[in-house]
């Protein structure tokens, strides 16, 4: 005969309850794919970023350029501890039709390793007179179409030590010996002129500096975690840990995964606990015997605790399987991610899973060991229960609904538990269809097909302009109109301009308080004193000291107001301004002898309290005032008109440190007529909406400056773009844009990639919500299904008092309606509150419009899924009575 | 007048590869009105044939007849319906319903057919088996014999034409039973009912009409009991 031990229990059991494990054994695998899962794609998440951050990044933490032998001595002397890896710069090259280029130099063994090098197509250099360039330099120099092995004459500004360059070109003559993956472009995304000192033409560790030339050294820094790095020595450096971060940051994309997983992970777990008691209460009479025939509570929990491993190691696999595949699959849709599993974090999270199972199988585990033997064999807690309650007995009654009713007053705990899973999954799901798969951000028609603009500008007074500002050339429109598919270019432009207007007026007066800060103080102090008591008196007549050496430099008197100048094609102008006055006469704007002036009708003047920062300064017209400002201090109807004149003085400076005028400036002044009066009709993106400002053509705009760039390119195409029409403009924009902070947008691209977020959203949103319906489902059917296994015997006397199965499942299914009915009523009651609070509160405290305005409900959506969880748990339900139906009566009553 | 009949009636049970009959080819008939006693020694197929004959349980083979109507042709629902118009069962473990008060489980088969039920009647019913102050309690706070008098109860609320009673007096003691059986015997006396029971006790059989001894599923002996 066998030995009985506690496995072979275990095992016995387990084969004996294989149906009733069923739901169990899913409940189990859920719950370790979740929690395992959560753990398996946190590693994954921070893998990729390793990965991403030494793909595009190396792994670097500061680059320091533009050193000599002696400041690196001294930048190491400085930092004991900290390793360095160095870059030898041997100058800047371009081709000979780009005017742009990168900085050449090699790497030694430690910065090259530091560097982490991306090999796309050929080989790192080896020997003197090859290269490997980054592709965006490659793209920088127009040579986008260049092949490892191709040799390149590139004009090379010799180094001659930091800073120094040879002011005539070397022709030189290289071999390419590979293309790289970007680091230059990602580390210094922004950062002006860092293709001047960060190498991203890698030479070998053979090529020697030109003759007469200097290295300058680049080093690449490596810090202990937590130390801190002085760079006196530095004269330049990058924070590369923080570049990276500040564009690789994937908290967004870990924390919301990471927070549902953990939601699903405690709502599996709570399934778990619930399937346990479920299992439990059935076998109440089985620990009863146990009980009885003098087993210890501590053997209980080792008998039925056994199991629960068993049913773990048994699942284990599978949900390793699952949890590799559900992270594979989620991480597959998502952005800039690459899929580095770790097989050990993989084994470890699918062991810590198992304890999460065991510990919640714990809960209920250590319940039933607590109940006493006669009480476990007897019931006689639910008598004591029922005697406790106040049962008013029924003369006349429906069979179905008076069982349904008590079983739901006699459980209701239980009931109440787990219709309040369902509430929360119905909250939260709701929540998920109304506030994040109703969110979809619309394309600014001003966009079209493609829209360059400026991420960042560099203005740095209102009344002057400088040369060599970000910005677009006609170069670049041009290199945009020759790509096949392109119908128009479009540019559009801004300078400022100081206006010289024949009298003073309050309009103008009011006007010039939006630039407070620069015409009126020197000291920001002055300007924290300003209150809505004593702002005549603190700004009539006062002027900063720049603003007055500007108007003195260059003999300006009268009423002089900074405004920008905005310049658009000829056929843009309707299309942008509304006119109030006058009319729009391209031929008189294009040769400068009209403008059309931006104006409101009337203008006001508002302040806000900021409490300790003081007040802050609105002017704006008085019929597109915010809700939330209140009356202004001051309104001024404007006073020049159609027809009348206006001087306008542009001046254009090489940039100064102090943003003062150079002594070389460039001035023009022109007396123009005013044509038209309009208003703009929308915003355009990324370029900053004036109150006040003028308009013109762009060929009215080089009378004014013809140093000027355009501040965004809009790109109409003649048809449809494809893929190998946006594949081509794309990698025309990217030479346009390197080195420029831009703003890039592809209708094409954008379309698709709203399609392919929402379809990410929504298969995301729809697998949670389905697998939480599921959990709730899960949790409810357990009850319910445990309830029939339970009353079987009750449910043999009724069928031998006459009652037929569809008395039967009337019942359990009156009960299933109340769980679902509640828990959804609950749900859905707590998320409209949420939804009609959040609108509310949001009106409340910002009042931008005369009622709060509510997002589109959609809870339909949930209803249906409740509605399917009620169908199957019903149909479910059904097929349970129907078993027990087969069986005879005898049967179903007859005692263990 | 026969009321119930059965022929050649089998039950057969499978324990592995062994077939246990418990009932082996029964021949019977029941006159209305009549009290009989099935007895045997534990095992020997009594309660099994109480169940075939009151359709708890369908026969290997055979057919029972009541009211020369063969029970082989009713579906599930309509001997549902049978159960709850013309049969009324007390078993040895009183099998109430424990959500339901007293009086609710007396009223199950009633409510059931969707029927008004008939107070007078189950007043009568009541006051007979003498449970009126236990109506409104759950099963939970009566004792045994009172669960057992609910349960007669609620197996005559529908004025059935047989009881089938399976040791209705096996978890009594000895007062309790000996009352329950007065009931019985009073109530199907009273009611026109007729009555089916089953008992391994000698004394109690000694009571029926008529007694029917069964040994490994046969009937072995069919005698008319001290009633006659």
């Amino acid at each position: 005969m066998k030995r009985l031990t506690v496995n072979t229990f275990a095992l016995q059991s387990l084969k004996k309850r294989k149906k009733q494990y069923a739901a169990l054994i899913v409940g189990v695998i859920l719950a370790m794919v979740f929690s395992s899962g959560t753990l398996f794609f946190v590693s994954c998440l921070s893998s990729s970023k390793k990965e991403i951050r030494r793909r595009d990044f190396g792994t670097a933490d500061q680059i320091a350029f533009e050193l000599t032998e002696e400041n690196f001595r001294q930048l190491v002397g400085e930092n004991p501890g900290v390793e360095y890896g160095v870059a030898h710069m041997l100058g800047f090259a371009y081709t000979e039709e780009q005017e742009e280029g990168a900085a050449v130099g090699w790497l030694d063994e430690t910065a090259r390793e530091y560097y982490q090098p991306v090999i796309l197509e050929g080989r790192w250099p080896e020997k003197e007179g090859e290269i490997a360039a980054e592709r965006d330099a490659l793209l920088r120099m127009g040579l986008a179409d260049a092949k490892p092995g191709d040799a390149l004459t590139l004009n090379l500004l010799v180094q001659n030590g930091p800073g120094e360059r040879s002011e005539t070109p070397v022709a030189k003559r290289y071999t390419l010996a590979g293309i790289l993956g970007d680091k230059r472009k990602n580390l210094t995304l922004g950062y002006p002129d860092s293709n001047q000192y960060l190498p991203a033409l890698l030479a070998s560790d053979k090529e020697p500096v030109e003759l007469g030339g200097k290295e300058a050294l680049t080093a690449y820094i490596k810090t202990p975690p937590k130390s801190e790095l002085k760079l006196n020595a530095a004269a330049m450096a990058v924070d590369a840990s923080s570049s990276w971060q500040m564009f690789n940051d994937l908290t967004e994309q870990t924390i919301y995964p990471t927070l549902l997983s953990g939601v699903l992970t405690l709502a599996s777990g709570l399934g778990i606990v619930n399937a346990f008691n479920t299992d439990l209460r059935e076998r109440k009479r089985q620990i009863g015997l146990l009980r009885a025939v003098g087993a210890t509570k501590r053997q209980i929990v080792a008998l039925y605790g056994r199991e629960t491993l068993l049913l773990g190691l048994i699942c284990a696999p599978v949900s390793l399987c699952l949890s590799y595949f559900s992270v594979k699959f989620i991480t597959h849709f998502m952005e800039n991610f690459i899929f580095l599993p770790s097989w050990g974090v993989l084994a470890g999270s699918t062991a810590v899973s198992l304890l999460f199972v065991l510990l919640a199988s714990l809960i209920p585990l250590t319940a039933a060991a607590r109940v006493s033997p006669m009480q476990a064999i007897r019931n006689t807690e639910l008598g004591r229960k029922m005697r406790r309650m106040k049962i008013r007995s029924k003369t006349q009654f429906d069979v179905s609904r008076l069982l349904a009713g008590r079983n739901l007053r006699f459980y209701r705990f239980r009931t109440v538990l787990t219709a309040l899973i369902l509430a929360a999954t119905v909250f939260l799901s709701s929540y998920a269809f109304t506030f994040f798969l109703d969110q979809s951000s619309g394309a600014n028609p001003a966009y079209s097909d493609y829209f360059i603009g400026l991420s960042h500008d560099q203005m740095y007074q209102p009344y002057m302009n400088f040369t060599g500002g970000y910005g677009y050339t006609e170069n670049d429109k041009q290199a945009l109109l020759n790509c096949p598919g392109v119908a128009s270019v479009r540019g559009r432009a801004e300078i400022y301009t100081v206006a010289q207007f024949p009298e003073e007026s309050d309009y103008w007066r009011i006007a010039k308080y939006c630039w407070w800060g620069t015409l009126f103080f020197d000291d920001y102090q002055e300007r924290d004193m300003i209150t809505p008591q004593n702002y005549r008196e603190k700004l009539d007549g006062a002027v900063s000291s720049d603003w007055r050496a500007f108007q003195e430099q260059l003999e300006l008197t009268g009423t002089l107001v900074p405004l920008p100048v905005k310049s658009r094609e000829a056929d843009q102008l309707m299309e942008e301004y509304d006119v109030q006055e006058g009319r729009i006469d391209t031929d008189k704007l294009d040769s400068g002898e009209e403008i059309i002036l931006i104006a409101p009708d009337e203008l006001g003047f508002w302040m806000q309290d900021n409490g300790e920062y003081g007040y802050s300064s609105e002017v704006y017209a008085t019929d597109g005032a915010q809700p939330g400002w209140g009356e202004p201090l001051e309104t001024a109807k404007r006073s020049i008109h159609a027809g009348d004149t206006v001087t306008l003085t542009t001046v254009t400076s090489r940039p100064t440190e102090d943003a003062k005028l150079s002594s070389d400036y460039a001035r023009t002044d022109r007396t123009v007529t005013v044509g038209a009066v309009c208003r703009e009709k929308h915003d355009i993106p990324y370029e900053a909406s004036s109150f006040c400002g003028f308009c013109t053509t762009t060929k009215g705009m080089r009378l004014l400056s013809d140093s000027f760039k355009y501040k965004n390119l809009t790109v109409t195409m003649a048809g449809d773009v494809t893929d190998e029409t946006d594949e081509y403009m794309s990698a025309v924009i990217d030479r346009i844009t390197s080195g420029v902070p831009a703003y890039v947008y592809s209708a094409f691209q954008w379309a698709n990639q709203e399609r392919a977020d929402r379809r990410q959203a929504t298969i995301a949103v729809l697998a949670i919500v389905i697998l939480m319906l599921s959990i709730a489902g899960s949790m409810i059917n357990n009850a319910l299904t445990a309830r029939i296994r339970e009353g079987k015997r009750e449910i043999g006397t009724l069928r031998a008092v006459g009652a037929n199965a569809s008395d039967l499942t009337r019942s359990y299914v009156r009960e299933l309606l109340f769980m679902t009915g509640f828990g959804s009523a609950v749900g859905f009651a707590a998320f409209l509150l949420l939804w009609f609070g959040a609108g509310f509160l949001d009106w409340l405290q910002w009042r931008y419009t005369p009622k709060p305005v509510f997002d589109p409900l959609h809870i339909w959506q949930t209803a249906l899924g409740v509605l399917a969880l009620f169908a199957v748990c019903a149909a479910n339900l059904r097929l349970q009575i129907r078993k027990h139906m087969k069986n005879s009566i005898v049967e179903n009553i007859r005692e263990l | 007048m026969t009321i119930l009949e059965c022929k050649a009636l089998t039950k057969e049970y499978y324990s592995g590869e062994n077939v246990i009959k418990a009932v082996d080819h029964a021949d019977l008939s029941f006159e209305q009105g009549a009290f009989t006693a099935i007895t045997g020694p534990s095992g020997s197929g009594k309660s099994t044939l109480l169940h075939v004959l009151s359709s708890l349980e369908n026969p290997t083979s055979g057919e029972v007849i009541y009211n020369g109507e063969s029970l082989k042709k009713y579906n599930d629902n309509q001997l549902s319906i049978l159960r709850r118009r013309r049969f009324g069962f007390v078993f040895q473990a009183y099998n109430l319903v424990q959500e339901l008060t007293g009086y609710e489980n007396i009223l199950l088969p009633v409510m059931l057919d969707h029927r008004k039920p008939d107070e007078a009647y189950l007043q009568k019913l009541t006051g007979v088996l003498g449970i009126e102050d236990r109506l409104s309690h759950l099963p939970s706070g009566m004792s045994g014999g009172q669960q057992q008098r609910i349960a007669i109860a609620r197996a005559l609320a529908n004025k059935p034409a047989i009881l089938f009673a399976d040791e209705p007096t096996g978890n009594l003691d000895g007062k309790s039973g000996r009352e329950v059986l007065a009931l019985l015997k009073y109530v199907s006396a009273e009611f026109g009912v007729t009555l089916i029971l089953v008992t391994h006790d000698l004394g109690v059989a000694e009571q029926a009409d008529r007694i029917l001894t069964l040994a490994d599923g046969q009937i072995v002996r069919d005698t008319k009991g001290a009633a006659q």
